[in-house]
């Protein structure tokens, strides 16, 4: 068959043009966006050098310039961290990906040029060979990219409520340090006055240089915890400043430097681990990767034994004449049927789904135990609050009485309020592990906590720690 | 008439072949000539008391004041005196503001004085109406093994809710007591206890006008707590007469020239107390063993009571005031004294109140100078202390406050008196009280005294 030039280049030109397509703007981060802000009600916003950069930096310096709260202290991180706005490129790259599957490979063309020995005319041939099987699996290879893609859009989404899940957690941790601190300066005022008593003691001649150095002891070990806690808190606060992406002038921000009260309770635990594997956006993905995975078997399947095949047009001109005709060539399965590569799919998708299941039971376990903790830790703060800080009262008034009486001395008026002091510390303990038992729980959940069920006040047990089964 | 060394011969006779303790009673010269056994009966006379009614007060005797306290009522059936004691928990008041759940007889603590006279035949029935089981032992009368009341080794005990009866001739007088001879431990730190005094059919000496009886005893009673706590061994801190601590006691009232007789009986658990009366010297003319002759009396002013003994000691109250009597040792004279806190003496608080006063609103340095004003800031109300405790000194005086407690009580004699009822504080003749020096005294005598710098 001879054709002309013409033919060629149209014929060209349809395989060429198959498959182009153009990157869509934004890759997707419009998703991450309303995911986002429907599971916590925080805005993202992926800086590409628009106004919106701008708008985004000023609600951070505007925020900055009011005490932080927890809610603002995640919003600051979630619009100021570069590591954060680093990871969005994955969804460019996931995207980049996902066009690429809808591209076709570029048609292979050749010529050869043929000299007759007996000095004829030259036979030149050209061919376009296109790999035949990649238009036929185009569509397949798209479905795999989708969903790897969607996997990339909900893992970005993750990483957001993951970021802002560690600033809450440390927002909480400085606070919780913050009035910590409070109550270790209290323990230093209380070990200062015994140390000087006893020094006022000594001075009169009535205690031993062994009292007084037992008493100076406990003091300067009150002022070493003192320093410690303070050097906490710097920690704390330089890792809110890295989670935040601050630095310079933006570093001199302010929190309450003290926990919320528990306002809001743990939370029923019916639903709660469905609600968990629902919403859970590690999950979600890992179903995405398994769908790709599936897809990809299937293509794995359908090319197993034949996993090449070009297609193309050989155009010969044979002694002057043009002779256009198909060709095919094909490796011949002698040696590799593509066993192995249909092994090693199908142990991928394998390896997928079990992992897949066991991060749900993962994440069931994770919730059963956060709620079990928040539960325990509200009890236990309660406990504290309500039983174990009025008794310690009542200890040092009657110690108070004790003294009084003349029945015991100063320094063990106190060490009573001391203990005191240390059931106060012991209550930031218990209020602070429920803050954080409730992030995770609010991160496990990918989100709010707002819409679970929290448990009424009445059903909490009080003053009766064994009240919590662990067996439910 | 029988006499008292009449008796005393004779009892050696009768009661040499048992009682060693007899045999080695004052004056018991010469060998017994005969030994008889002892009665099988568990009562039984004497002949020199046979025929004897039983004593009288007013007739026989002058009636113990126990102050605080008063003597066991009893009755007369076929000649015998007939006793009921009644062992049972008590609510007693040491001292106003200060209560324990105690032990005693009869709604009492210590039990009430019971008191005959020599050679009457006595019947004491005792109820147990404690949670345990209990004796009496008549701690320092002669009579037959059977009747000494030790648990165990001479009865049974007496379970609760059961009554024994004592029965008993008095062959001898003298200031004596009885007690729980089961648990003792337990039992008299809880207050088992109480006076018995025996007067003498034939006294060798004149009545007293004022007989008083008083039992010493300690307790451990925490500052809040409500009983008394028998575990301890060292650390008492109430001391009291007749189971009151200063200003509990109720003082001993006396006409001037009262012929004055005052019994002490100790059985506290481990203190011997060395009781000191102000303004007289006086001899010490009985022990529980009996009379001391007057040869062998010397004067005292001071009268050391060890765990178990009676004394008694005589004067005439002729010198009116009012007089303080007190247990020398001057951790007896606290109560509720505290051991467990540094020694404050001399130490200059400075502004450490301040300091601690925002640590611990109410809070005040005490015991920089003593113990002194701790009464006054606890009674004045401005310091609290725990429910059902007192101060470790004092009650107000007519000068000041007096900074005494525990084995405190007050002598009281008076020139005119129309009863012995509290005639109040002594009203001191012009010119007679101790007082602040003048200048011109200063000046007169040549004292010179260097003026301290505020
Ligand atoms: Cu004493």
């Amino acid at each position: 068959m001879r054709i002309d030039a013409r033919a060629m280049a149209v014929l060209l030109s349809t395989i060429l043009t198959t498959g182009c397509a153009s990157i869509p703007e934004n890759a997707g981060f419009g998703g991450v966006q309303t995911t986002v802000a429907e599971r916590t009600g925080q805005r993202v916003q992926w800086n590409q050098d628009t106004d919106a950069d701008q708008a985004a930096e000023n609600a951070v310096r505007r925020m900055l310039r009011q005490p932080l709260n927890v809610d603002a202290a995640a919003q600051v991180a979630l619009l100021n961290n570069r590591r954060l706005q680093g990871v969005y490129e994955e969804l460019s790259l996931s995207q980049a990906g996902l066009v690429q599957a809808g591209l076709l490979t570029n048609p292979v063309f050749s010529t050869a040029v043929g000299f007759p020995l007996d000095g004829g005319s030259l036979d030149l041939s050209f061919s376009i060979v296109q790999e035949f099987l990649h238009v036929l699996y185009r569509p397949l290879r798209t479905k795999i990219a989708g969903a790897q893609f969607e996997a990339t859009r909900l893992r970005v989404a993750e990483a957001v409520i993951d970021l802002a899940a560690d600033v809450r957690g440390q927002f909480y941790h400085m606070q919780a340090d913050a009035q910590r601190l409070e109550f270790l300066r209290r323990v230093v005022r209380t070990t200062a006055v015994s140390a000087e008593a006893a020094r006022r003691l000594y001075a009169a001649g009535n205690i031993t240089d062994l009292d007084v150095a037992r008493e100076e002891a406990l003091y300067q070990e009150s002022r070493l915890a003192l320093v410690t806690a303070q050097t906490r808190l710097v920690q704390d606060r330089e890792r809110l400043n890295a989670l935040m992406g601050l630095w310079g002038n933006d570093t001199q921000w302010t929190i309450a430097p003290r926990l919320p009260e528990m306002h809001d309770l743990p939370f029923e635990s019916a639903n709660l681990e469905q609600r968990a594997i629902e919403a859970s956006l590690a999950l979600g993905a890992a179903r995405k990767e398994i769908e790709a995975a599936t897809a990809s078997l299937g293509f794995t399947d359908a090319t197993a034994l034949i996993p090449i095949l070009e297609s193309g047009v050989d155009a010969e001109r044979e002694e002057g004449e043009w002779e256009v005709g198909p060709s095919l060539a094909f490796p011949l399965p002698f040696f590799n049927q593509g066993q192995a590569r249909l092994v090693a799919a199908r142990a991928e998708l394998r390896r997928a789904q079990q992992t897949y299941w066991a991060q749900a039971v993962e994440i069931r376990a994770t919730v059963r135990a956060l709620r079990y903790t928040a539960l325990s830790a509200c009890n236990r703060a309660r406990h504290v609050q309500e039983v174990l800080l009025p008794l310690y009262t009542r200890i040092v008034n009657h110690t108070q009485l004790q003294y009084n009486a003349m029945q015991i001395g100063i320094f063990q008026l106190l060490q009573a309020r001391q203990q005191q002091i240390n059931a106060g510390l012991r209550y930031i303990d218990t209020l602070s592990e429920f803050w954080l038992a409730r992030v995770a729980l609010e991160q496990t959940l990918s989100g709010s906590l707002a819409e679970v069920d929290p448990v009424s006040m009445a059903e909490i047990p009080t003053g009766d720690l064994p009240a919590i089964s662990i067996i439910e | 008439m029988f006499t008292r060394r009449k008796f005393i011969t004779t009892s050696s006779v009768a009661f040499a072949g048992g009682a060693t303790g007899l045999a080695n009673a004052r004056d018991a010269r010469g060998k017994p000539e005969s030994v008889p056994r002892q009665d099988k009966s568990y009562s039984r006379s004497l002949p020199a008391y046979e025929g004897l009614a039983p004593g009288q007060p007013g007739r026989d005797y002058t009636p113990v004041i126990t102050p605080n306290n008063q003597s066991l009522p009893w009755k007369v059936v076929d000649g015998v005196k007939v006793y009921h004691l009644i062992a049972e928990p008590v609510d007693h008041e040491f001292a106003p503001g200060l209560k324990a759940k105690c032990w005693g007889y009869n709604g009492r603590v210590h039990g009430p004085t019971i008191e005959a006279v020599e050679g009457d035949k006595v019947r004491i029935y005792v109820t147990n109406k404690l949670p345990a089981g209990t004796s009496v032992h008549w701690h320092g009368l002669l009579l037959p093994n059977g009747m000494d009341g030790v648990a165990g080794l001479n009865q049974k005990i007496i379970r609760p809710g059961e009554t024994f009866k004592y029965e008993f001739t008095l062959v001898q007088h003298g200031t004596h007591m009885y007690h729980s001879h089961h648990d003792e431990m337990t039992q008299i730190a809880l207050g088992t206890t109480g006076p018995l005094v025996i007067h003498p059919r034939n006294p060798s000496r004149p009545r007293p006008d004022r007989d008083f009886v008083f039992m010493l005893h300690e307790w451990r009673i925490d500052v809040g707590t409500s009983r008394p706590n028998p575990n301890e061994m060292t650390d008492f801190n109430i001391f009291t007469f007749n189971a009151r601590s200063f200003p509990g006691t109720a003082p001993m009232v006396a006409r001037l020239d009262d012929r004055m007789r005052i019994r002490l009986i100790n059985l506290g658990a481990m203190s011997h107390h060395p009781i000191h009366l102000h303004g007289y010297q006086f001899p010490i003319v009985e022990t529980d063993g009996g009379q001391i002759p007057e040869s062998a009396q010397q004067l005292e002013t001071s009268v050391l009571t060890a765990v178990g003994q009676s004394r008694a000691f005589e004067f005439t109250a002729n010198e009116p005031g009012d007089w303080a009597m007190h247990c020398h040792m001057t951790h007896h004279v606290m109560n509720q004294m505290g051991h467990d806190f540094p020694n404050l003496i001399g130490m200059q608080a400075g502004d450490l109140d301040q300091q601690i006063g925002s640590l611990l609103p109410g809070y005040m340095t005490m015991g920089t100078d003593g113990m002194g004003e701790h009464g006054m800031h606890v009674q004045s109300g401005h310091m609290q202390v725990p429910k059902n405790s007192i101060p470790m000194v004092g009650g107000p005086g007519p000068f000041d406050y007096i900074t005494m407690g525990g084995l405190f009580t007050i002598l009281k004699v008076r020139e005119n008196l129309a009863s012995y009822d509290d005639p109040g504080w002594y009203e001191y003749p012009q010119g007679t009280v101790a007082s602040l020096a003048s200048d011109s005294d200063l000046r007169r005598d040549g004292i010179q005294v260097a003026r301290s710098q505020p």
